[in-house]
């Protein structure tokens, strides 16, 4: 049946074979010219990779740079070496771990390049360069590494590194190949698509001895190959370095922000590293070490540790009493220590006093009346309405959010809601007194040092802020997008309570942070630490009267609040306002007084 | 139901060793291809290793075809079928663009193309369908009936922007062919092919001014004939109607790149590095392989990445160029000698499932395999299809071998099927 059906089918198989062997004839035998093309003259298409951009600080000084590293190359079939001890002795390789890389080289092919030695530094490259010229079939190419001359700012700068697999598979641009570098962490990830530039193609023709004979149609054809932007930030790398030298031994972080601008002028998270150790040859190695360290040296605290604010929240807790009108300036009241541990003595306080003594009993009382003010009869009914107005104020401050930060890989804290208590407690099952420690900024909320900082700001501009930022600009062209977040909480309280928080420096908790031309305003904090010492936490601003720099510090473990982050912050604001710090008996103290336990 | 002792390896050896030796080149020539210097070969970046993998996952599919029932695979048509064309749905929408179609699904890393198993599915189902209603493909009612399940997986795959895959579809009409329908109809389809061709070429005028004249000659023959005029005045409408919709075609359908590509297989020579790229690099890689090639793991147009996608769609240059026109030949009759061996496997079923299912494994292989080379050796537009268990690529390495055992199942109950 359908036997002629068949035959067609036969026939169209014996034409394709037909067709195809006589294309086949042509193309590999009757015709040389593909040969010839292919053996005389190739034509290469020539990656051309871009240079990585550059980083700068905010007064031009280069933080980040690229300088030339080699990976060297063997080709078997090519190879002759006149001296192989010096060829040994330029790698420091030895003769059998030579012989291991050569079979593998000829085990993979005689004619096409094997990675022979990776990473060589410029400067060991430099002291072998001349003996290069001995060895024949060993091939070197330049490939630009991230070079980084303070050494500085390793958290916010992140690194790069090659590309693996699974953001090769995620990379739909299909850009990426392997090998190529990523930006791993920090802006070097987060502006990647800025940094990276674009990849360009060349098309260049060889002769049959590999030598290169000119560039195909004149380069008419070719990719221009586009180098990356460059970042400048908003960081004084002057600051940042000398706050780094003030945190060496300890256990924290410190954030300083323009307050007019939002711009961090420093963000220093300790203990931290050489940036470069996670460049070049040894990158593997180093990073296995540092994630190895029980100080995490790789954790960005600045904007990744999150505490519990401690006493700083009290000067939140004032404003919304202020705002609330649950207290008046003038309003005194008699405390006693009834109801909260205390390190301040009983009496008769209003709002400053209460400020600069931090007593934990009056913001007890005051939070309770911002939290029950008898909207129902209900007390449990009444807390919550009491409290979801709170979270209002607080988030107003920034805290609970991610403030919208370039780098990514940034904590939001925490703010507790009605609905988080519902579901620890049940719902209708918790008021005040299941939540009175949020009223000195202990218990389950939590901050991140940089929103501690933008609170610093928002202070020192006296109810406005701008979110904290670190990339000013690229190339030449200002980043602009910043939204101004006015908080509704009207200035004059911002007045009365910035008022107390010089207080707090004059003649307060926050006395060793005092100099007079510096004209400081802070609040100290000391926070509860469950698994140990004390951390210490400081926010200020200087000077009082159009402040140049906020700023929050968190020493963990430290100890009562003004011995360590007081003493930096004041150190710091000073060293940027002045250029330099002359209490030298203060630094001292800083540098000798090591908080962490050191073990060994 | 009888006992299966005929096992699969005594089958049909010259489709099992063919198949065998087909995926073992084909693994050796990726593993050629792959410039991995550097990266282990047991290591997932490894492309060889992978394809190694999905051989592996072959061979285990093979054994469970073994195990399952006759009367299960006939079942399975409609099922499968409907599974497939909601999945080309699924993936218009929650798919991930790669070179510009969305035909991938990604799990969890492991990239699966519906696509490719949709080939499968539909010539099981269009299988069935022959089988069990009494379909006349030169009855136009059943023809359209039959059309419609060709098509559905066609538009749908279309719309991913796997122009490529989709015109696969077109090679079911061989089986409708075998199946009794007319040659006319072929005729009629390849030369509308042809005339949408020549409007790349030539100026639109000139094809009105010609195809009219063509048109009154006809006329003026059949005059007396009136079927043939009508049916030559339908023809005529239709042409013209193809050359007007050329433009549009082009110009909305079809992506640049595939325009591109169309004029560039006219003209490869008007712009060798950008549409004609491909092109002319294969015909390098091939061409220098002369009359005994470069040797295996030799090749250095292949081995610099020249060729783009040469473990895929361009496999064949490198066997182009390491073994030569010798081994380019081999290579060429081993693949007919496969395709013959499963025609007449097909042509040998007694029972219409088995058969319509054989075509139709021959025509989807045979189609690849025509149009693959083909556009290796710059004979047909680069459409992005891979030579079936060559190329790299897990989804359509499986789908293939599935339409393989399929077959070499369906043969192996040939003699119980008569009593059914």
């Amino acid at each position: 049946m359908n036997g002629d059906k068949t035959i067609i089918f036969k026939i169209t198989l014996i034409f394709v074979l037909i067709l195809f062997s006589s294309r086949l004839f042509y193309l590999q035998v009757y015709n040389l010219d593909y040969r010839s093309l292919s053996e005389k003259n190739i034509v290469h298409l020539e990656t051309i990779y871009p240079s990585r951009g550059i980083i700068i600080d905010r007064n031009d000084f280069v933080l980040v740079e690229n300088r030339p590293n080699y990976d060297f190359y063997i080709i078997p079939r090519k190879l002759s070496v006149s001296d192989t001890a010096s060829l040994l002795n330029a790698f420091s390789i030895t003769k059998s771990e030579f012989e291991e890389l050569y079979d593998n080289a000829i085990n993979y092919s005689s004619y096409r390049p094997s990675l022979f030695y990776k990473d060589m530094s410029h400067i060991r490259f430099a002291e072998i360069q001349t003996k290069l010229y001995d060895f024949n079939g060993i091939y070197h190419i330049s490939k630009p590494t991230r070079f980084y001359p303070f050494s500085s700012l390793s958290h916010s700068l992140g690194y790069v590194a090659e590309i693996n697999n699974n953001e090769i598979m995620i990379d739909t641009s299909g850009y990426y190949k392997q090998r190529d570098l990523v930006g791993k962490s920090g802006i070097e990830k987060n502006f990647e698509n800025n940094l990276r530039g674009s990849k360009g193609v060349q098309l260049k023709i060889y002769d049959v001895r590999g030598n290169e004979s000119g560039s195909f149609k004149e380069g008419e054809d070719d990719l221009i190959v586009e180098n990356g932007d460059r970042l400048k930030l908003s960081i004084d790398i002057k600051l940042q370095k000398y706050i780094e030298k003030l945190l060496k031994g300890k256990v924290g972080s410190v954030v300083a922000i323009e307050p007019k601008s939002g711009e961090i002028l420093a963000i220093a998270s300790s203990p931290t590293f050489d940036p470069n150790m996670l460049s070049g040859r040894d990158y593997s190695k180093n990073y296995r070490k540092l994630q190895l360290d029980t100080l995490k040296p790789i954790y960005n605290r600045a904007l990744m540790a999150t505490y519990p604010p401690g006493s700083m929240f009290k000067l939140i807790q004032g404003l919304i009493g202020l705002q609330e009108k649950i207290v008046k300036k003038e309003d005194k009241v008699f405390i006693d220590l009834s109801r909260i541990g205390d390190l301040a003595p009983p009496g008769t306080y209003d709002l400053n006093k209460a400020i600069v003594n931090s007593s934990n009993n009056y913001f007890y009382w005051l939070f309770r009346k911002v939290i029950n003010q008898n909207r129902s009869s209900n007390t449990y009914t009444d807390s919550r309405i009491g409290l979801n107005k709170w979270s209002q104020y607080v988030k107003m401050f920034g805290l609970g959010s991610n403030l919208n930060f370039e780098i990514s890989n940034i904590n939001s804290g925490f703010i507790p809601s009605s609905n988080y208590y519902d579901r620890y407690y049940g719902s209708g099952r918790w008021k005040f007194s299941n939540i009175y420690s949020l009223s000195i900024g202990q218990g389950e909320l939590l901050v991140t040092p940089i929103q501690m900082a933008n609170f610093a700001s928002i202070l020192a501009n006296r109810g406005y802020f701008y979110n904290p930022s670190i990339v000013t600009h690229i190339n030449e062209s200002k980043i602009e997008n910043k939204k101004k977040h006015i908080l509704k909480i009207e200035k004059k309280h911002f007045d009365y309570v910035v008022d107390a928080m010089e207080n707090v420096v004059t003649s307060g908790s926050g006395r060793r942070g005092y100099m007079k031309e510096l004209m400081l305003c802070g609040k100290t904090s000391t926070v509860e630490n469950p698994h140990g010492y004390d951390h210490s936490g400081f926010i200020g601003f200087a000077p009082k009267n159009n402040p140049k720099i906020a700023i929050a510090a968190y020493i963990e473990n430290a100890g009562w609040g003004a011995r360590a982050a007081a003493s930096i912050s004041s150190l710091a604001s000073e060293y940027y306002i002045f250029g330099e710090t002359k209490r030298a008996w203060l630094e001292d103290y800083v540098l000798k007084g090591d908080f962490i336990d050191e073990e060994d | 139901m009888r006992k299966i002792n005929n096992s699969i390896f005594s089958n049909d050896p010259i489709i099992i060793i063919s198949y065998l030796s087909l995926i073992f080149i084909g693994f050796i020539s990726i593993y050629s291809s792959q410039y991995s210097e550097g990266i282990s070969f047991f290591s997932f970046e490894n492309e060889s290793f992978k394809q190694l993998m999905w051989i592996f996952v072959c061979v285990l599919v093979f054994f469970i075809i073994q195990i399952i029932e006759y009367r299960f695979v006939f079942d399975l048509a409609l099922p499968l079928y409907i599974i497939s064309i909601l999945l080309l749905i699924m993936v218009l929408f929650f798919g991930q663009e790669v070179k510009s179609s969305t035909s991938w699904f990604n799990l969890f890393g492991l990239k699966f193309q519906p696509s490719e198993f949709t080939k499968f599915s539909t010539a099981l189902f269009l299988a069935k369908v022959f089988d069990s209603s009494g379909i006349k493909v030169n009855n136009l009612k059943s023809l359209a009936k039959v059309s419609i399940i060709i098509i559905i997986p066609f538009i749908l795959i279309l719309l991913q922007g796997d122009t490529g895959t989709a015109l696969v579809y077109f090679s079911f009409f061989l089986v409708l062919f075998r199946e009794g329908l007319s040659l006319k109809f072929f005729f009629i389809g390849i030369s509308f092919v042809l005339i949408f061709l020549m409007g790349v070429v030539f100026d639109k005028m000139i094809l009105y001014i010609f195809f009219t004249i063509l048109f009154l000659i006809v006329l003026g023959i059949s005059i007396k004939d009136f079927t043939k005029t009508i049916n030559s005045s339908i023809f005529f409408i239709l042409v013209l109607l193809i050359i007007n919709g050329q433009d549009f075609l082009m110009n909305n359908v079809l992506k640049p790149h595939h325009k591109k590509r169309i004029e560039s297989l006219i003209n490869p020579n008007a712009d060798p590095l950008g549409a004609g790229w491909n092109v002319t690099q294969s015909k390098i890689a091939i061409g220098s392989g002369s009359f005994l090639g470069k040797g295996y793991m030799e090749g250095t147009q292949t081995s610099f990445n020249f060729v783009p996608f040469q473990s895929t769609d361009f496999i064949f240059s490198v066997i182009g160029e390491e073994f030569g026109y010798i081994g380019s030949m081999l290579f060429i009759i081993l693949y007919i000698l496969f395709l013959y061996r499963v025609l007449i496997l097909s042509e040998n079923q007694k029972d219409k499932f088995a058969r319509v299912f054989g075509y139709s494994v021959f025509s989807i292989i045979f189609f690849h395999f025509a149009v693959n080379i083909s556009m290796t050796l710059g004979l047909f537009p680069v459409i992005g299809i891979p030579l079936p268990l060559v190329s790299y690529g897990g989804s359509s390495l499986l789908s293939f071998s599935l339409l393989i055992f399929f077959l070499l199942k369906l043969n192996s109950f040939k003699p119980s099927l008569l009593s059914r």
